[in-house]
């Protein structure tokens, strides 16, 4: 159950990410130079998908007790070209730094984060 | 934080008069008049023929929303027991047998455990399943699978 939490924001966090970086790299040089299509189209749907990636990404920091100013830049990351990739990167290996401290013989402790 | 009153039956008045809580209050009271105000401005944008403009005006709101939930989070959180501070205190309270940073022993924090765990089922889940995790001939990480 709790895994698919993880699996969750790591689907939310990679599309939105890669959603933010078509759209700085290409959409908005393209709408620079006249055609606005691009830009269009990818900012409503990382617009819309950030939200979704908000919710997720905040279920996920609850679940691993991510401090508040740390949940605070997990969110922020959502709107920083490569940010959600970061962002990623830690909560993964802090969720497997909390398995493997569980598997290490106090599995009746409650999830800490560190 | 700590609770005079018998555990999980009475609502803890003074959770919300802590210093942290009045930052999230604050944060809170300049948050939500902020959303309104981007999404009136991107009410305008949307209004002066920019469609992108309406794309933000419904998020704004949503952003409000959100804002409030991670407000009322902020405020029932234990700031003695999350992150890196209080996984210290914790650990210095159960190595030294000292009170911890409520008065309470660490015989107190396992009560107090066993409490959660009884009103939360999504905790009592969780750590049941971080146990079954340790019994599961499993690689170390997640990307094992």
């Amino acid at each position: 159950m709790e895994h698919a939490v993880l699996t969750r924001y790591r689907v939310m966090a990679y599309t939105t990410a890669v959603l933010l970086i078509v759209l700085v790299f290409v959409g908005v040089p393209l709408q620079v130079a006249g055609h606005p299509g691009v830009a269009t189209v990818v900012g409503t749907l990382h617009g819309f998908l950030y939200i979704v990636y908000l919710f997720v990404a905040f279920q996920l920091t609850r679940t691993l007790h991510i401090p508040v100013f740390r949940t605070i830049l997990v969110l922020i990351a959502g709107t920083v070209p490569f940010g959600a990739i970061i962002a990623e990167r830690r909560l993964t290996s802090v969720y497997a730094r909390q398995v493997r401290r569980a598997a290490k013989g106090n599995a009746g402790t409650p999830p800490q984060e560190v | 934080m700590s609770d005079s009153s018998p555990p999980g039956t009475a609502f803890d008045r003074r959770r919300w008069f802590t210093t942290r809580a009045v930052v999230a209050h604050v944060a809170l009271a300049l948050w939500v008049p902020g959303c309104i105000l981007a999404c009136w401005w991107q009410v305008g944008i949307g209004l002066s023929g920019d469609s992108l403009g309406w794309v933000y005006s419904v998020m704004w709101p949503c952003f409000a929303l959100f804002g409030t939930v991670f407000w009322w989070h902020f405020v029932h959180d234990d700031p003695d027991t999350i992150g890196r501070r209080g996984l210290r205190r914790l650990q210095q309270a159960s190595a030294t047998g000292a009170p911890g940073p409520d008065g309470d022993t660490p015989d107190d924090r396992a009560i107090e455990l066993a409490r959660a765990e009884a009103e939360d089922p999504e905790l009592a889940a969780y750590n049941a399943y971080l146990a079954a995790l340790t019994c599961e001939d499993r690689p170390s990480s997640w990307r094992g699978r």
